[in-house]
């Protein structure tokens, strides 16, 4: 797969962004990371106008708090986060705008068209239910975990004390659970694709 | 994923390297919103540059959508209700005992009181006391007031005696509004 060509952002000029914390540095910044943010949006977002929405949404988060960034190192770090943030976002708020309803569900169905981006098929109702129902093929270890911290919002402490059993040994099945999930909705996806 | 589709050209120094196998690893916790780029910088860094580390995580998301959106109602509600800040309970304040008995006492002697009042042929007043007062009249003789409740008589003793004038009555009986506690020496 080729690689993110991203201009990096000069050393100086980073500082100078930092140190002064104008909101010119902050779209100096933008427009030479403009390119790298939009294809991170375009993962989960594939149409043009909901890029846009989503990249004007992240360009005021770096406005409002490139000064709490310190680490220059960790700068595309953070923009990747923001800009990932903002897509789940998105997604979030799509579905509970469209809210799975059937017509949705029947016009996909209907015109063939499950969506060009991923994000776009997942947000269909059968995709949605396939992955519950994956969910409910795990090993009850794993799967009682999830349950807990998607359904009842727990963090792992809490999942731990409600279990009896170590935080590690929370996480350990957290990430088995949401890696077989995940292998499961790849799955689908490539099938379908 | 051995690392080979991470772009290091005109790269900012990190204090590590991690391999797409390490990434991958945490994408997990990632996903599941355990670290972020304040905990872990190099491995958003990583993140950021990476295209296959990107799909990977991009799936551990649309899981995490996908069991969001399909989360029970009962779920739902529980999941609100630890979020909404906790009401406080509602205090029930309780008087120390003997401030309770007075409470009590009082209430129950005002009511027999106005039971009381309530009764036929009973009034709060019921036999009005009388004063006789000697007082001195306009022309400078002694003249005897009666109070009884509201009502006042003036008493002549010349009147008696027969020595009044003609046209002066013997009585004179006066209501007033307020009681006759006041009186002219």
């Amino acid at each position: 797969m080729a690689p993110l060509a991203t201009s990096s952002v000069p050393i100086a000029f980073a500082e100078t962004a930092f140190s002064s914390g104008n909101s010119h540095a902050a779209i100096d910044l933008l427009t030479r990371e403009e390119g790298a943010l939009r294809r991170i949006i375009q993962r989960y977002v594939r149409d043009a106008a909901t890029v846009d929405d989503v990249y004007q949404e992240v360009s005021l988060k770096v406005l409002k708090r490139i000064d709490s960034v310190r680490d220059l190192a960790a700068l595309r770090g953070w923009l990747f986060q923001l800009a990932r943030n903002a897509c789940l976002d998105y997604l979030r708020r799509e579905d509970r705008r469209q809210g799975l309803s059937h017509d949705v569900l029947a016009e996909h169905t209907a015109s063939g068209d499950l969506g060009r981006n991923p994000g776009e098929q997942f947000l269909s109702r059968e995709r949605v239910s396939a992955v519950r129902r994956a969910l409910d093929h795990l090993p009850t270890s794993q799967r009682e975990v999830l349950l807990l911290r998607i359904d009842e919002g727990l963090d792992h402490e809490a999942i731990a004390e409600r279990l009896h059993i170590s935080r590690q040994a929370v996480e350990v099945r957290l990430c088995r659970g949401r890696a077989a999930l995940k292998n499961q909705l790849e799955d689908i996806m490539r099938g379908a694709l | 994923m051995s690392g080979s589709p991470v772009d290091h050209t005109n790269d900012e120094q990190t204090s590590r390297d991690l391999t797409c196998e390490e990434v991958a690893a945490l994408l997990p916790l990632v996903a599941d919103g355990a670290l972020d780029a304040a905990a872990d910088p190099a491995l958003f860094t990583h993140l950021a540059r990476c295209c296959e580390c990107q799909d990977d995580l991009m799936l551990y998301d649309l899981v995490t959508v996908a069991l969001e959106a399909t989360r029970p109602a009962t779920a739902d509600s529980s999941v609100s209700r630890q979020r909404e800040p906790k009401r406080e309970p509602i205090r029930h304040v309780f008087l120390p005992w003997p401030a309770a008995l007075a409470a009590s006492l009082a209430v129950a002697v005002g009511l027999w009181m106005w039971l009381a009042s309530m009764q036929p042929g009973r009034t709060a007043h019921t036999a009005p006391a009388t004063q006789v007062v000697q007082v001195v009249g306009a022309d400078g003789q002694p003249v005897y007031v009666v109070v009884q409740g509201d009502q006042v008589t003036v008493i002549d003793p010349r009147a008696i005696d027969g020595k009044a004038p003609a046209n002066q009555p013997q009585v004179t009986p006066v209501k007033f509004n307020t009681a006759p506690a006041a009186t002219t020496p």
